[in-house]
This record gives C-alpha cells, sequence and structure tokens, in this order.
C-alpha cells in the first residue's frame, strides 16, 4: 500500500521532532564539553607549573646542573642561563649607574619637578610669552587683506596705489577695519608691531621647542630609571620562569619512556611528568571524541532538517496533493533511528566518561612505550578515528601491555560503572568525576 | 558686479556732481584713441570700468593704462579706473572719494545758486 501525501507530513513532523530533539541534545553536550575542557585545562596548566618548579626549583650552579643531569636538556651545557641572567643583570645595572650619573638626572627634582621644576617654570613663563604675541598676531592675519596691504606697503610712504583707482578706496577700508582692532594706533605702528610680534613669536616657538625637548628628555631619563629598577627586581624571576619553560618544552616533547626513566632517578619526578602528559592528552582526546562524535553528526542532523524543510514545502503545494510513496521508499525514509542516535550517545558517554574520570597516572608500563588512550580506556574502547591513536596503533599494534596487568578485576569494574553511567541523565554522568 | 549696474553707479555719481557725462566716448591719450565708459569733455573727467565680468578689455592694454595715469599724473585729465570687482557699496565709496578730490582740486563745477542769489 503506498502512502499519500498527508502520511508524508505527518511522518516529516514526527522526524523533524526527533531531529530537533537531537539538535538539543548536542548543544548541551557541546556547553559541557566547553566546561569540562575549561576544568581540564586548569588542572593541566597547575600540573605544568608544579612540573615546571620541580625540575628547576631556581636559579642556582647546583640546581641548573641538576636538571641537566635529569633531563639532558644538551643547550644548557653551552648556554648557561645564569649567565643570561647575571649578563642582562649587568647591562642593566651599568645602564642604571650611567642615568644616576647624569647631572640632569641628579638634579631632576629641580629642574623636571611638574610644577617647581626651573624648566618646567620656564617653559610655561615663554609659552605665556608666545601666547601674547601669538594675539597680536592673530588680530592683523585675521583679517584676509592684511597680508596684501603688508606687501604693498599701506601706511608708508612706499604705498603708491593713486587715488583714481578703485583698489586704492578698497585698501583704505581694509585698513581701517585693521584699526578698529588697534584704536589709537596708524597703520604703520600696527606694522611695527607685527614685525615686532612675528620675530618675538619666531624665537619663543624656537625657545619652547627647546625646552620642551629637554623636559622630555629628562621624564624619559626618570622613567627609563624607574622602569629599570623594576626590571632588575623582577629579573631573577622572570629568567627562572623563561629557564623553567623552556626546559618543560624539552622534558614534554622527548621521548617519553626514555624521559620516564631519566627522571625516576628524582622519585617526586616521574608523577608529575605522568600527570602532566596524561592531562595534556586527556584535552586532546575529549576534544577528539566530542569532534568526532558529537561535531560530525550534528552536521548531518542539520542537513536532514534542511531536507525535511525542503521536502514539506515542495509536497503542500496544490499540484503535489496527490503524490504517492512507494512503502519502501517512505519506511526507509522514516524509519524510526532514535536507536542508532541512543546507540552513538551511549558510545559518546561512555568513551567520554573513561577519559574525563582518569586520574591513575601511574598506571603506565614502566619499561616500554605507551599510548595515554590505551592506558585510559584500557584498550577497550575504539579510538582510531583520532589520527595519532588510530597512526600508533597502526605502528605498534593494539596495545599488549595491558594483558601483563593482573587487575582485571577493577578493569571490568571500570568498563561496567562506564556503562552504567551511559544510562544516567548526561549531566550527572559528566560531572561525577573529578578530573585532578 | 554686474558691467551695466557698475556703470549705472558712476554715471550717477558723476552727473550728481554736476559734470555732463557722455558715454562710450572716444578721447585720444598720447596719440591714441582710448574708448571711455564715461567722459565729461568740458571738464575732462570721467570714469573707466578696467576689469569687465569677461576679464580685462583688450582695448586697454597695460600701456594704454600707463599713458592714461601718466596724463593724470600731469593734471591733464582724470579718469576712476575700476581697477578690481567691486562691491555697490566700495563703487559708491570710491566715486564719493575721487569726486571728492576733483572738488578740493577745483575741477567740478560750483553748484547752481538760486536765481535771486544767496541772499
Amino acid at each position: 500500500m503506498s502512502y499519500g501525501v498527508g502520511q508524508f507530513l505527518q511522518a516529516a513532523a514526527a522526524q523533524r521532532q526527533v531531529l530537533q530533539g537531537e539538535l538539543s541534545r548536542m548543544a548541551q553536550a557541546a556547553t559541557r564539553h566547553a566546561q569540562n575542557r575549561e576544568v581540564v585545562l586548569a588542572s593541566l596548566n597547575a600540573a605544568r607549573a608544579d612540573l615546571a618548579r620541580s625540575l628547576l626549583p631556581g636559579l642556582t650552579p647546583e640546581l641548573v646542573a641538576k636538571a641537566i643531569q635529569l633531563t639532558g636538556y644538551a643547550p644548557w651545557r653551552h648556554q648557561d642561563p645564569i649567565r643570561a641572567l647575571e649578563g642582562e643583570r649587568d647591562f642593566l645595572t651599568r645602564r642604571l649607574a650611567a642615568i644616576e650619573g647624569e647631572e640632569t638626572f641628579k638634579n631632576g627634582e629641580l629642574l623636571f619637578h611638574p610644577r617647581t621644576g626651573s624648566v618646567t617654570r620656564e617653559l610655561t613663563e615663554v609659552t605665556a610669552h608666545l601666547a601674547t604675541q601669538q594675539q597680536v598676531l592673530a588680530a592683523t592675519e585675521a583679517h584676509p587683506r592684511f597680508s596684501h596691504l603688508f606687501q604693498i606697503g599701506y601706511g608708508t610712504p612706499a604705498y603708491a596705489v593713486p587715488f583714481w583707482r578703485v583698489s586704492f578706496y578698497d585698501d583704505w577700508k581694509a585698513g581701517d577695519e585693521i584699526l578698529e582692532r588697534f584704536p589709537g594706533k596708524t597703520f604703520d605702528q600696527v606694522r611695527a608691531a607685527w614685525i615686532e610680534a612675528r620675530q618675538a613669536a619666531t624665537t619663543l616657538q624656537e625657545e619652547v621647542l627647546r625646552l620642551d625637548a629637554i623636559l622630555r628628555q629628562g621624564r624619559a631619563r626618570w622613567e627609563e630609571h624607574q622602569a629599570t629598577k623594576a626590571k632588575l627586581a623582577v629579573l631573577p624571576g622572570e629568567h627562572l620562569v623563561a629557564a623553567q619553560k623552556r626546559l618543560l618544552d624539552h622534558v614534554l616533547t622527548s621521548h617519553a619512556p626514555t624521559m620516564l626513566a631519566a627522571l625516576a632517578r628524582d622519585p617526586q619526578l616521574p608523577n608529575l611528568y605522568l600527570r602532566t602528559t596524561a592531562l595534556a592528552a586527556k584535552v586532546h582526546y575529549l576534544d577528539g571524541v566530542h569532534a568526532e562524535l558529537v561535531g560530525k553528526p550534528h552536521a548531518a542532523v542539520q542537513e536532514q532538517l534542511a531536507k525535511l524543510s525542503r521536502d514539506e514545502i515542495k509536497y503542500r503545494r496544490p499540484k503535489n496533493a496527490y503524490a504517492m510513496f512507494p512503502p519502501e521508499t517512505f519506511q526507509k525514509r522514516f524509519a524510526d533511528r532514535r536507536g542508532a542516535y541512543d546507540k552513538r550517545w551511549k558510545r559518546y558517554d561512555n568513551t567520554y566518561v573513561a577519559i574525563w574520570g582518569f586520574d591513575s597516572w601511574d598506571r603506565v608500563p614502566a619499561d616500554r612505550d605507551f599510548l595515554w588512550w590505551d592506558v585510559m580506556t584500557d584498550g577497550q574502547v575504539d579510538g582510531d578515528y583520532l589520527p595519532d591513536v588510530g597512526d600508533w596503533h597502526r605502528r605498534h599494534g593494539r596495545p599488549t601491555y595491558l594483558d601483563d596487568r593482573h587487575d582485571r578485576d577493577e578493569l571490568e569494574a571500570r568498563a561496567a560503572a562506564a556503562a552504567a553511567a551511559a544510562d544516567r541523565d548526561d549531566d550527572a554522568l559528566l560531572r561525577g568525576h573529578d578530573p585532578s | 558686479m554686474k558691467e551695466a549696474l557698475g556703470r549705472s553707479i558712476l554715471k550717477e555719481a558723476f552727473e550728481a556732481a554736476g559734470l555732463s557725462i557722455v558715454e562710450d566716448h572716444t578721447i585720444e591719450v598720447a596719440g591714441r584713441p582710448v574708448l571711455l565708459d564715461g567722459w565729461s569733455e568740458e571738464r575732462r573727467i570721467g570714469y573707466e570700468v578696467l576689469t569687465s565680468e569677461a576679464g580685462d578689455r583688450a582695448s586697454f592694454p597695460p600701456e594704454v593704462v600707463l599713458a592714461l595715469e601718466e596724463a593724470m599724473g600731469r593734471g591733464e585729465l582724470f579718469v576712476l579706473l575700476v581697477d578690481l570687482d567691486p562691491t555697490e557699496e566700495l563703487l559708491r565709496r570710491a566715486a564719493a572719494g575721487f569726486l571728492g578730490a576733483m572738488k578740493e582740486k577745483g575741477l567740478l563745477p560750483a553748484p547752481p545758486t538760486p536765481r535771486g542769489g544767496l541772499g
């Protein structure tokens, strides 16, 4: 029996509801993952700091030598971090002494104090004098014909425009307008005042620039002195942090079993090292699992919803009112996928919980290479969709070192717990473990 | 300013000063004919708009202006030269100033007196 458009639209509505439910669940999972990620990252940063401090507690020759011996960090055999610190400290100390030896710095307070400094006060006075001259200049130059009158010698015997030219009366009018701004003065006197003001302003402007440069140089020296002193105070700490970072980068990028064996000479270090590498792997794995089992299906569900919308519009058109759908096509299209979705969610939850809840840093084989994924999941969960995990398994095969363990009971208990957790509410599931 | 308006203002001012103005009158200056916008042959006083809306007139090259000004320097004649584009106010002010100078030189006719004398 074929299906009609009414049945198609009814089934589409039901499928839409299921798909929207999936999207909602994915959004919740994404939110939880973001929160979980922050928690693990904070733990990772704390672990890195702990490991760094334990590898190099301070910048002394003995501690640096011990760090080189433990980690095999070769660059420090030729580039001593203590010498680098002392070199910079010497440079800054000499610079500080040079500044303190300058006369202008010694008399800085007298010269450059913002209110009472002699240079400051001189600059203020010269600036005020310049402003007075600029007022005279502005009063004359503000008239658009002043420059012309000045050039043709208006008001002097050199003025040669005869009375029979209209421009003579135009000059006269402009001259009168300018003189209104200088009561009691002749144009010749205004001209002389302008020349004097122009010369004075030029000289004063140069003086302002000179004093301003002295003041700025004085302030710059004072600021450099302050900054140099501050830098000297924090220099040992900065060099230590930089040295710790270099050492940490070396330790964390070296071959793990080799480094682990080397660090074992200090009983405290292996656990700190394993904790750091495990937490880094945990962030990476959680991201990868979420991207594979939530991110990718999310895109597929969105595509299905879009197709559903297009088909609903299509079959609501009057011309398609009597369309019929063969039973096999219809049933395939609207098959109930909730079971498949639940299966995927269960897989996601199991994997996520196994990694999220892992905190047994010492459960690694001491004598061979290992992959944190296998350690965290006891080799029970397929993670080959993660490129590095798949690559490891192709190169090294499936983990056999797990078989050497004699704690199968515990392993099975963890797997059972993870499976049980997957059946519970997602929130409780992902929040019931301490990640650190 | 429109040239026609300028000429009208000047004609009115010059006639108000007692001059009989003939427009577009040709005089001879330094052996060359010069066409003036306004001229009183009796008093040898006139006016000329040098800058028109279209620019300087071709009939007033610099040497002609120079010859006119030299003649004025010698007191042979007086012509108000409009050498820029003035506002109405400036043109009236210039006409008044120029005619005032003519009066000071005694070149303007005396104002008419009442038939019975000044009394």
